[in-house]
C-alpha cells in the first residue's frame, strides 16, 4: 500500500509543478484576478466505484488551479481524508510547490447518503468536537443492526432522524439532485431547523440545457428558506479526461457493459475541478454563491492535525507513571535475563533507550505490548515473539517481547526509534496462528470496543483485477481476459511486451477496444476497491476511538476496524500494535507439549537458545563442533531441513551446504541471504566466496568497515544498505529512508535518478572508487521491500534454530507437531512422513481404533537404530523412542468433529464396521472415506472388505438400517457377509493410499515400476549422489513430480523435484528446453528425465535435456493391472477390436480419460508455478 | 474453467477433458478454445438424430450419459433394406465417417448391449448370448453413473463378467437397484423402451396419398384442407398456435419441413394457409418433391389458450389483432427483416436514441431508454447534421446571434442552452491517452491523439418564430476552430 501512496504523492507533486508553471503564465496574461473559490463537493475514489480520482490528485489539482481550498467529502466515509491531508503536507514541504500550497485550505467532511430517500447532505465539522460527533454518526450507521442482524461490512445505514443528535458544530450543504423539488424543499427546511445559520444549498451547472433556469430556481428556493446558495461543481474527478475512467467504474458498479450503460453514465465531462475564473463565469448571475465558499471555509476551524492523539495511559494504579513502571519492569527484566549481573553494554543501552522513550513519551505503548505478551504467555500459555525492527531494542528484550540477545548481536536501535526520524515506533509480535484470536479478543476486552479496533487495509485494484473488471465492462469474454492477464503479467512484471508473445495469445494490440482496455486498466490500477481488515494491527486510544475515525464491522464476527490504514495512522502519528500470526509458533508449542508428555522435558524458546549460547560468553570462543549445538548445525550442512522454519525451501536447501552455518549469526545470515533483495543485488556469490576464503574483503575505510564487517563487506541486511548511504554517501538518515522508499516503489521515476546521482557523487566525494560506488548502489537497489532487516532475520533465526533442534534430536515429536499444524510450510504431509520414517521413526497408519484426529506418539522402537543410511551420522543425536501414529485428520474429507466423535464413542474399541456405524451414527459417506483410507486394519478388514461392508450399510432393507437393537449388540447381517472380492494388487493399493491419504506407508508407487525402469537404464535418484557418477555424465532418472518452480529471480529457469522410492532428485530445466518440452514438463505426474549431472559440494542437480512422460504407466498401476502381468495388459489393449486408426473410439477414450482422471486425482499433482 | 471436449490435435498435444484451462494454456500456449454451448449442441444433435429417420422410423437420443452423443435406432424389420445387419451398420457408420464424423456403432438385441458394443467393442454385432459378449467389457459398459463405476472399481469388480452370479441383494444394497437394472437391461432380461424423436404432435392433421403427389399447388391445397381440420380440432379445445409445421414425407425416405410463425396465437385456417403460400413463394426453386410425396402432416406448435369468443362477430376489436395479422402476412411474404418499427435506445447521443427494428423481434424494451422529458428533443431530426455559418457566438459557450443555412440567413431572438453532450468515446477507433503517468508503456503501444469532440446544443428561435436545434461541434480550446451544425427543427 505504501507503494500506491508514494506513487500518488509523487504524481501529485509533479502535477502541481507542471500546472503551477502553466497557470502562472496564464495569470500574467489575464488582468483582473478571479474571485476566490473553493470546491466543497468532491467525491474521490474512496467513494468506491463512484469517484474517478485519488484524493491526492484532487488536492494537487486544486492547489495548482489556484483554488483557495478543497473539501473532501466521500460517501459516508472518512477513508480517504488522510490521503489528501498527507498529499497537501508533502506539497507544502517540497520547495517547488510550497509556495502554491502555502495558503491552501483543506477541510474534511463527509457526504451523508441516507437510506430513507433524503437527498444527500454534505457535513463539515467546524471544530474537533464536531468532527468527533461526525465520526460517531458514521460509526452508528456502520454498526447499526438491521432486523436484529449485525451490520454487513461496507454498508452504512443512516436516516435523516439520526442527524439531530450529531448536528451540533457541523456546517451542512444540501445537494439537490434533480429529482423531487418538494423533497428538496422539505429537507432544506428541516435541516434549517436543525442547524440555523449553518446550512447552504449547493448550486452546480450541469450543462443539461437549462442551467440558467435551474440556478434561478435554486436561488429562489434558497431565498425562501433563508439560506445561502453555494457554488460547486459537484466534482467526481479532477480533470475532464477522467470521464472515461469514471464511466468505467460506473459500469463496474452497475455490473453492465459500457455499450448498454447509456444514460446511466454522465452526459458530459463537466464534473471536474474548475478554475475560479471559469466558476465565476458560470455563476456570473450569482456571484454571492462563489463568495460563500470563502465564508464557509472561514467558519471551519478544524484540521486533521488537531487530532491530538492520546494513547491509553497504562498506569498500574499505584500512582506510578507509565515511564516509571516501564523503567521498573525493564530493569527487573534485565536482572532476570542476566542473572550473573547486568553487563555494561546492556545497562548503557537500557539507559539511553529509556531516556529516548521518556522524551518521546512512548512508555505507555511499550507497556501495552508488554501486557499483551505477558497475558498471552503467562495466562494463556501462547507462544509469542516480537519481530521486525523492535528486535533492535534492548528494552523490548528485557521486557520479554523479543528474544534476540543484544549482548550477542549488534543492534541498531536507531532503526527502531530515533530522535531525527519522527515516526512512531512499530512493535510487531507473532503469536501462534491458531490462538491469536484469543489475544485479539483479550485486547478488545481490556480496552473495550470503543477504544480498540483493528486497522484497515485498503484493497486496491492490482493489474489482474483491473484488467478483468475493465475487460468485463467492454464485454470481452473471460477467455480473452485470461489471455490478457498473461499479457499484463509479462507487461507489468517484466515490462517487456514482445509482439510475438502478444500474437501467441491471439491478441492484436492495434485493436481499438483492446488498446482502450489496457489503457483504462492501467489507469484503474491502484484505485482502492474496498476496505479490509489489517492482519493484526490494533489502534488503541485513551478516550473514545470513534471520535477519531469511524469504526465499522469487519467481515469476521466479533471484529471491528477503523477506516484508516497504517499509512494514514502513521501520517497522523497514531500508534498501533501489531498482533500477527505465525504457524511455526503453533507447531513449536505442540512440540513442547509433546516433549513434556512423552519425554518429560520442559522446553522453552529461551531455554533452547540458552543451550546454543552456552553457559557463558567464553563458550562462544569454543570450536563450533565441540559445542552442544554442533549436531543441530551439522544437520543443516546436509540440507536435512524438511519442515524446518524458513530454511526448508529449495533455494535455502541448496544454500545450506555451501554456507554451512556454524553459529547463530550464520543462521541470521542464512535467513536473510536467500531473499529476492540480496539475490537480485548480486550479493550471494561474493559473500559465499569470501566466507569460504576464496576472496578477501576489500579495505573499505573505517566508516564502512564498521557497517559491513560482520557480513564480510557485503551488505545483506536492509539496515546496512541504509547505513552505506549515510556513512559512505553522506546522506541524512531521512534522505536514506527516502532512498529506501524510492527503491521500493517504481524503478523508473525521476526522483530515483537524482538520488542515484547524489549517492554516487557522495561516495566519490568520500574517495570511494567509482566502480565500487556503482556496485554499492546496485546492491542497495536490490533491497527495497525485498530485503530483511537484521533484527527481523535474527528473530526468525531463533525459530529456525529451535525447529532444527527439535528435528535433530526428536524427529518423532517434530513430525507429529508439524503434521498437526498443517497446512503449513513448504511440504505436504507425504514428504514429512517419508522424512521422519527415514530418520528411523516407525510410522503407523491411521486407524479407527487407535488414532485420534491429531497424530499421536505411541511407544515404539528406538529411532536411532533404524536410520536410513543417508542420515547415518545422526546415530548419536537422535533420541526418539516413539512411533508416530498418524491421525484421522490425514484422511481426506474427514472433519475434526467426526474424528472426535469416533474417539469419544470408542470405549474398548469397535468390533466391526456396523458397530462403528451404530455407535457413532456417522453418515455412511464418512465411513466410506475411512474405509477407502484403509483405517479398519485393527479389526482385520482390508480396504476392499471394509468398503464392501460400508456400502452394505446403505442398504435396501429399511429395517436393518435402523439402530433399533443397540442393546443386544449388532447382529451380523446376511448382507454383511464378506464377499470373495478380488484381491487388490500391491501397486493398486498404494495408488489408493495416495488417493485417500496423499501418501502410502506400504511402498512408493515408483517401486512397482523399478524393473521396467531398470530395463530402460533409468537410475534410482539416490544413485545420483554416488561419487562414481561423475559430473557431466548424461544419465536418466525418474520419479513422481513433486514441485515445479519458476522463481521470478531466475529468468525463466524451472526447478523441478522428482521423488522415487529412494529419495528425491533436483532437476534444472532451462527455458529453451522447457519450451520444447512443455507438455512433458507441465503435464506429467511420473516423469523420466535425461540430463547432465552437476554437482556442487553436496548439491546435485540434473540439467535436463530430454523427457519421457511415464504417467500412463502409473495409470495402468492405478487400474490394478500389475505390470508384470503382460498378458492382461495386452488384453486390455486388444479389447478395442480391430484397430481402425481413422475412426477413433470416443467411448473408449472417454473411459480412458476417466481412468486417467482417477489416477491423476490420486497422485500428487506437483505444485505448479502458475 | 475446464476443458470438456477436444479435437484430435489437442489430444495429441496431451490435453485431456476435465483439465483446467489454465493448465491447458500452460501446456499449449496460444490454445484456441471456445466456450461450450451444451444446449446448442444438444439441439444440433437432435436435428442430426432426425436425419436418421431415413434409416429407421424409430430413432432416439439416449440421454443416459450426455444430452448428445448417443443415438439409438430400432432396426427391427428394416435391415433387409440394407442387405443385412452387418451391411447396415457399415453403411450407416461409413456414411458418417465420409462426412468427417468420428463414429462407432454396434448391434445387439438390447439397447444396453448395443450401447456397450458401440462404446467398448465397436463394430460388433451380438446376435446371441449377450452375456458372453458383455463379460469381458469394463463395468462402465453398463451405462452407470461415475460414482457407481468408481465404487465397483474399488471393490475390484471391473468387468461386467465379475458381476455375474453375485449375490443380487448384496449388490443392490451397495450400488443401488440401478446397477442390477442396467445389467438386466443389457442382458435382455428386462425390456427397455425408448421414446422416439419426432414424437407425433398432440394436435395435427395428416393425409396419405395412394399415389405420390409432387406439385407445389397440390401440397398447398392439401395444407389448406389440413388447416381447416386442425382448426376445428383446436377450436374444440379453445387453443391457438403460434407455429405450424408442414411435414412432407417423400417416398425416398426424406422429410421436408415447412414452418411458419404467427405474431400471436391463431387457428384461422385461411391465415395459416396463406402464410404457407407466402413461405412457398419465397422457397421458389428450392422446393423439391423428389420422387413424390406420399404423406403430408400439419402439426400445431407453441400452443396457447385462445378464447373462441374473441373471434366472434361482436368481439372487441382494438385493431392490434389486425395489425399483427398484417405484420405476419407482410413478414412471411417479404421476409422478417422487411417490416420495422421504431425503438428507443438508451444513449445520450440524439441521433442514436431511436432505431428501427423488425416488428417480429421480441427484444424487451429497456425501461431506461424512454426519452427524458427534461431534455427537449426536436420533432424532426435531419438525417445528418448540416453545416451552418454562425455569427457572433459568445466564447466559450454562448449561442450565436444568427446563422446561414442553405444560403438563407436566420436571425435569432431567443436561445436556450447549452446542453452539453460528450462523445461516446468507447466507439471511437482512436486510442486513449492515459490520465495517470505510466512511463512503462510497452514499445509500439497506442499513443494519444486528441480528437474527442463534445457538442453543445442550443434551441434557437428566430424572428419568424421558427425554432431550430443546432450545435457547436467541439469546445473552444478542445480542437481547432469548432464547426456549427443544424441538427433538427422544433416547429
Amino acid at each position: 500500500m505504501n507503494k500506491i501512496v508514494d506513487i500518488n504523492l509523487r504524481r501529485a507533486q509533479d502535477l502541481v509543478q507542471d500546472l503551477v508553471k502553466d497557470t502562472a503564465e496564464e495569470l500574467s496574461a489575464s488582468e483582473p484576478p478571479p474571485p476566490a473559490f473553493a470546491e466543497l463537493l468532491t467525491t474521490s475514489n474512496f467513494s468506491f466505484l463512484r469517484g474517478g480520482s485519488d484524493p491526492e490528485e484532487l488536492i494537487a489539482h486544486a492547489v495548482a488551479g489556484r483554488l483557495t481550498g478543497l473539501g473532501l467529502c466521500d460517501r459516508n466515509s472518512m477513508a480517504g481524508v488522510v490521503r489528501a491531508y498527507s498529499a497537501l503536507k508533502q506539497l507544502r514541504e517540497d520547495e517547488t510547490t510550497c509556495q502554491a500550497a502555502a495558503g491552501f485550505r483543506y477541510v474534511v467532511g463527509v457526504r451523508l447518503v441516507f437510506a430513507d430517500g433524503t437527498p444527500d447532505i454534505i457535513a463539515y465539522p467546524t471544530d474537533r468536537a464536531a468532527y468527533g460527533r461526525l465520526c460517531r454518526l458514521l460509526t452508528l450507521g456502520n454498526t447499526r443492526e438491521i432486523e436484529g442482524k449485525r451490520a454487513t461490512k461496507g454498508v452504512c445505514t443512516l436516516n435523516f432522524t439520526d442527524l439531530a443528535d450529531f448536528a451540533e458544530g457541523q456546517l451542512f450543504i444540501l445537494d439537490p439532485d434533480d429529482g423531487d423539488w418538494d423533497k428538496i424543499r422539505g429537507t432544506l427546511l428541516a435541516l434549517k431547523k436543525l442547524a440555523r445559520g449553518r446550512v447552504w444549498l449547493a448550486a452546480c451547472c450541469t450543462f443539461r440545457g437549462d442551467d440558467r433556469a435551474r440556478l434561478n430556481r435554486l436561488a429562489a428556493l434558497a431565498r425562501e428558506a433563508r439560506v445561502k446558495l453555494i457554488a460547486s461543481n459537484n466534482v467526481l474527478y479532477h480533470i475532464p479526461e477522467r470521464r472515461m475512467l469514471q464511466d468505467v467504474v460506473t459500469c463496474i458498479r452497475e455490473h453492465i457493459t459500457i455499450f448498454e450503460a447509456g444514460r446511466r453514465l454522465e452526459q458530459n465531462a463537466e464534473r471536474h475541478i474548475k478554475s475560479p475564473a471559469e466558476m465565476a463565469r458560470l455563476f456570473r448571475e450569482h456571484p454571492d454563491a462563489i463568495a460563500q465558499t470563502q465564508v464557509f471555509l472561514d467558519r471551519i476551524d478544524f484540521r486533521l492535525d488537531q487530532l491530538s492523539y492520546s494513547y491509553p495511559e497504562e498506569t498500574v494504579g499505584n500512582g506510578e507513571t507509565a515511564q516509571a513502571t516501564l523503567e521498573r519492569l525493564a530493569w527487573a527484566g534485565a536482572e532476570k535475563r542476566y542473572p550473573k549481573g547486568i553487563p555494561e553494554k546492556i545497562s548503557a543501552g537500557l539507559g539511553s533507550e529509556l531516556a529516548l522513550i521518556a522524551e518521546k513519551q512512548y512508555a505507555a505503548y511499550f507497556l501495552t505490548v508488554e501486557e499483551i505478551v505477558r497475558y498471552a504467555r503467562e495466562e494463556k500459555g501462547i507462544l509469542c515473539q516480537g519481530r521486525g525492527s523492535a528486535a533492535n531494542s534492548t528494552v523490548c528484550f528485557c521486557l520479554g517481547i523479543t528474544e534476540v540477545d543484544p549482548m550477542r548481536s549488534s543492534l541498531v536501535f536507531g532503526r527502531f526509534l530515533s530522535t531525527e526520524r519522527d515516526e512512531p515506533p512499530d512493535i510487531d509480535v507473532d503469536f501462534e496462528h491458531e490462538r491469536r484470536e484469543e489475544v485479539i479478543q483479550h485486547i478488545y476486552e481490556k480496552y473495550g470496543r470503543d477504544r480498540a479496533s483493528l486497522t484497515a487495509t485498503v484493497v486496491c485494484y492490482r493489474s489482474k483485477g483491473a484488467i478483468r473488471e475493465v475487460a468485463k465492462v467492454f464485454g470481452i469474454s473471460e477467455d480473452t481476459v485470461d489471455a490478457l492477464n498473461e499479457l499484463s503479467w509479462s507487461w507489468y512484471n517484466n515490462r517487456d511486451l514482445k509482439p510475438e508473445r502478444v500474437k501467441e495469445l491471439g491478441l492484436d494490440l492495434n485493436d481499438p477496444i483492446l488498446g482502450k482496455v489496457l489503457r483504462l486498466a492501467g489507469d484503474l490500477m491502484g484505485f482502492p476497491r474496498h476496505l479490509s481488515q489489517h492482519v493484526g494491527g490494533f489502534v488503541l486510544t485513551q478516550d473514545k476511538l470513534d471520535t477519531y475515525v469511524p469504526i465499522a464491522n469487519a467481515a469476521m464476527e466479533d471484529r471491528t476496524t477503523v477506516e484508516w490504514d497504517k499509512d494514514d495512522l502513521d501520517a497522523l502519528r497514531i500508534l498501533k500494535v501489531d498482533v500477527l500470526a505465525l504457524g511455526m509458533l503453533s507447531c513449536i508449542h505442540r512440540a513442547f507439549d509433546l516433549m513434556q508428555d512423552h519425554y518429560g522435558r520442559n522446553l522453552t524458546l529461551a531455554g533452547i537458545r540458552q543451550e546454543e549460547d552456552g553457559p557463558d560468553l567464553e563458550y562462544e570462543h569454543l570450536d563450533w563442533d565441540r559445542k552442544e549445538s554442533a549436531p543441530v548445525y551439522r544437520m543443516t550442512h546436509r540440507a536435512d531441513t524438511i519442515g524446518v522454519f524458513q530454511i526448508e525451501s529449495r533455494a535455502q536447501m541448496s544454500m545450506l551446504p555451501r554456507l554451512q552455518p556454524k553459529c547463530f549469526y550464520d543462521l541470521v545470515i542464512e535467513v536473510a541471504i536467500v531473499r529476492p533483495g540480496p539475490i537480485q543485488g548480486g550479493m550471494v556469490h561474493p559473500y559465499l566466496k569470501r566466507r569460504l576464503g576464496f576472496e578477501t574483503p576489500e579495505q573499505l575505510g573505517p566508516g564502512l568497515q564498521a557497517v559491513l564487517e560482520r557480513t564480510k563487506g557485503i551488505p545483506l541486511f536492509q539496515e546496512q544498505a541504509m547505513q552505506i548511504a549515510v556513512v559512505a554517501a553522506g546522506f541524512s538518515p531521512g534522505k536514506a529512508d527516502k532512498l529506501r522508499r524510492a527503491m521500493a516503489t517504481f524503478r523508473r521515476n525521476g526522483t530515483i535518478h537524482t538520488l542515484k546521482d547524489d549517492f554516487l557523487n557522495g561516495m566519490l566525494a568520500n574517495n570511494y572508487p567509482r566502480d565500487f560506488a556503482e556496485r554499492c548502489f546496485k546492491q542497495i537497489e536490490g533491497f527495497g521491500d525485498y530485503g530483511f532487516p537484521e533484527s527481523h532475520a535474527a528473530s526468525f533465526a531463533l525459530l529456525v534454530y529451535v525447529s532444527c533442534w527439535l528435528k535433530c534430536h526428536y524427529p518423532d515429536v517434530f513430525a507429529c507437531a508439524l503434521l498437526n499444524s498443517q497446512p503449513m510450510g513448504f511440504y505436504a504431509p507425504a514428504q514429512i512422513i517419508r522424512d521422519v520414517a527415514e530418520h528411523g521413526v516407525e510410522v503407523r497408519a491411521p486407524d479407527i481404533n487407535l488414532s485420534t484426529y491429531d497424530s499421536l506418539l505411541e511407544p515404539g522402537p528406538r529411532a536411532a537404530g533404524r536410520l536410513h543410511r543417508r542420515h547415518a551420522e545422526m546415530l548419536g543425536d537422535i533420541k526418539s523412542e516413539k512411533a508416530l501414529r498418524l491421525g484421522l485428520r490425514l484422511v481426506k474429507g474427514l472433519g475434526e468433529a467426526q474424528a472426535d466423535l469416533i474417539v469419544a464413542r470408542r470405549g474398548d474399541g469397535y468390533r466391526s464396521v456396523r458397530d462403528l456405524w451404530l455407535r457413532t451414527g456417522l453418515p455412511v459417506a464418512v465411513l466410506q472415506k475411512l474405509a477407502a483410507a484403509d483405517a479398519f486394519g485393527s479389526i482385520g478388514l482390508t480396504r476392499r472388505q471394509a468398503l464392501w461392508a460400508v456400502r452394505g450399510l446403505m442398504g435396501t432393507d429399511g429395517a436393518e438400517t435402523l439402530p433399533l437393537f443397540t442393546g443386544s449388540g449388532p447382529a451380523p447381517s446376511r448382507l454383511d457377509r464378506v464377499e470373495s472380492l478380488p484381491e487388490m494388487a500391491p501397486g493398486e493399493s498404494v495408488v489408493h493410499d495416495y488417493r485417500t491419504l496423499t501418501f502410502s506407508l506400504k511402498a512408493h508407487p515408483v517401486s512397482f515400476l523399478r524393473d521396467r525402469l531398470d530395463r530402460r537404464g533409468t537410475l534410482p535418484t539416490e544413485r545420483l549422489l554416488e561419487t562414481a557418477i561423475r559430473p557431466g555424465a548424461v544419465i536418466e532418472t525418474a520419479g513422481l513430480v513433486l514441485v515445479r518452480q519458476r522463481p521470478g529471480t531466475a529468468s525463466g529457469v524451472i526447478f523441478m523435484t522428482l521423488e522415487d522410492e529412494t529419495g528425491i532428485a533436483n532437476i534444472i530445466i532451462w527455458d529453451r528446453v522447457f519450451q520444447a518440452n512443455r507438455r512433458a514438463v507441465l503435464g506429467s505426474r511420473l516423469l523420466a528425465v535425461r540430463g547432465q549431472l552437476q554437482r556442487e559440494g553436496l548439491v546435485t542437480h540434473l540439467v535436463a535435456q530430454s523427457f519421457t512422460d511415464l504417467t500412463p504407466e502409473l495409470t495402468a498401476l492405478a487400474n490394478g493391472f500389475d505390470l508384470t502381468d503382460a498378458a492382461l495388459a495386452r488384453a486390455d489393449e486388444g479389447r478395442t477390436g480391430p484397430s481402425r486408426p481413422d475412426s477413433r473410439d470416443g467411448g473408449e477414450l472417454r473411459r480412458r480419460e476417466a481412468l486417467q482422471r482417477q489416477a491423476r486425482a490420486a497422485l500428487p499433482g506437483g505444485r505448479n508455478f502458475h | 474453467m475446464r476443458l470438456v471436449e477436444l479435437d484430435a490435435r489437442a489430444e495429441m498435444a496431451g490435453l485431456f477433458a476435465t483439465q483446467s484451462l489454465a493448465d491447458a494454456r500452460a501446456l499449449v500456449p496460444g490454445l484456441a478454445v471456445r466456450e461450450i454451448d451444451r444446449s446448442a449442441i444438444a439441439a444440433r444433435f437432435a436435428d442430426f438424430a432426425d436425419w436418421h429417420s431415413n434409416a429407421s422410423p424409430l430413432v432416439a437420443v439416449l440421454p443416459d450419459i450426455a444430452a448428445y452423443g448417443d443415438l439409438v435406432l430400432d432396426i427391427t424389420g428394416v435391415t433387409h433394406l440394407f442387405g443385412g445387419e452387418a451391411a447396415m451398420l457399415e453403411k450407416l457408420t461409413g456414411r458418417l465417417e465420409n462426412l468427417g464424423f468420428a463414429v462407432t456403432g454396434g448391434i445387439a438385441d438390447s439397447i444396453g448391449a448395443a450401447w456397450a458394443m458401440a462404446h467398448f467393442a465397436p463394430g460388433r454385432i451380438v446376435s446371441s448370448d449377450a452375456a458372453a459378449a458383455l463379460a469381458p467389457l469394463p463395468v462402465a459398459a453398463l451405462r452407470l453413473a461415475e460414482p457407481v463405476i468408481d465404487g465397483l472399481m474399488q471393490m475390484g469388480l471391473k468387468r461386467v463378467g465379475d458381476l455375474y452370479g453375485r449375490n443380487r441383494p448384496a449388490l443392490a444394497a451397495r450400488f443401488g437397484a440401478g446397477l442390477l437394472l442396467r445389467l438386466d437391461q443389457a442382458l435382455g432380461h428386462v425390456e427397455e423402451k425408448f421414446t422416439p424423436r419426432l414424437p407425433l404432435a398432440e394436435h395435427y392433421a395428416e393425409r396419405r396419398f395412394a399415389e405420390p403427389i409432387g406439385l407445389l399447388d397440390d401440397v398447398l391445397m392439401t395444407a389448406r384442407d389440413l388447416a381447416i381440420r386442425l382448426a376445428s380440432d383446436l377450436e374444440r379445445k379453445g387453443l391457438g398456435a403460434q407455429a405450424f409445421h408442414l411435414f412432407l414425407y417423400r417416398v425416398d425416405h426424406q422429410v421436408t419441413t415447412l414452418t411458419v410463425r404467427a405474431g400471436r396465437a391463431t387457428r384461422d385456417p385461411l391465415h395459416i394457409a396463406r402464410l404457407f403460400a407466402h413461405q412457398a413463394e419465397r422457397l421458389g426453386g428450392e422446393y423439391d418433391a423428389g420422387f413424390g410425396i406420399d404423406m403430408i402432416r400439419l402439426a400445431a406448435d407453441t400452443l396457447a389458450a385462445l378464447d373462441s369468443a374473441q373471434l366472434g362477430a361482436f368481439g372487441t376489436r382494438d385493431g392490434t389483432a389486425d395489425l399483427d395479422r398484417l405484420y405476419d402476412r407482410m413478414a412471411s411474404r417479404l421476409g422478417p427483416n422487411a417490416i420495422s418499427r421504431i425503438k428507443f435506445v438508451n444513449t445520450h447521443i440524439p441521433e442514436r436514441a431511436a432505431r428501427l427494428e423488425p416488428v417480429l423481434a421480441d427484444t424487451p424494451d429497456d425501461p431506461l431508454a424512454a426519452p427524458d422529458p427534461a431534455l427537449p428533443r426536436p420533432i424532426r431530426l435531419l438525417p445528418r447534421p448540416e453545416p451552418i455559418e454562425v455569427v457572433a457566438a459568445e466564447i466559450p459557450d454562448g449561442p450565436p446571434r444568427a446563422m446561414v443555412w442553405r444560403r438563407v440567413t436566420y436571425r435569432f431572438l431567443k436561445a436556450r442552452g447549452p446542453e452539453r453532450i460528450g462523445p461516446e468515446w468507447w466507439r471511437h477507433a482512436r486510442p486513449l491517452a492515459s490520465t495517470r503517468d505510466h512511463d512503462d508503456l510497452p514499445e509500439g503501444a497506442p499513443v494519444f491523439d486528441a480528437d474527442a469532440l463534445t457538442r453543445d446544443y442550443f434551441i434557437m428561435e428566430d424572428d419568424g418564430g421558427r425554432r431550430f436545434w443546432l450545435f457547436r461541434h467541439g469546445l473552444y480550446g478542445e480542437g481547432a476552430n469548432p464547426a456549427w451544425f443544424l441538427h433538427g427543427f422544433f416547429a
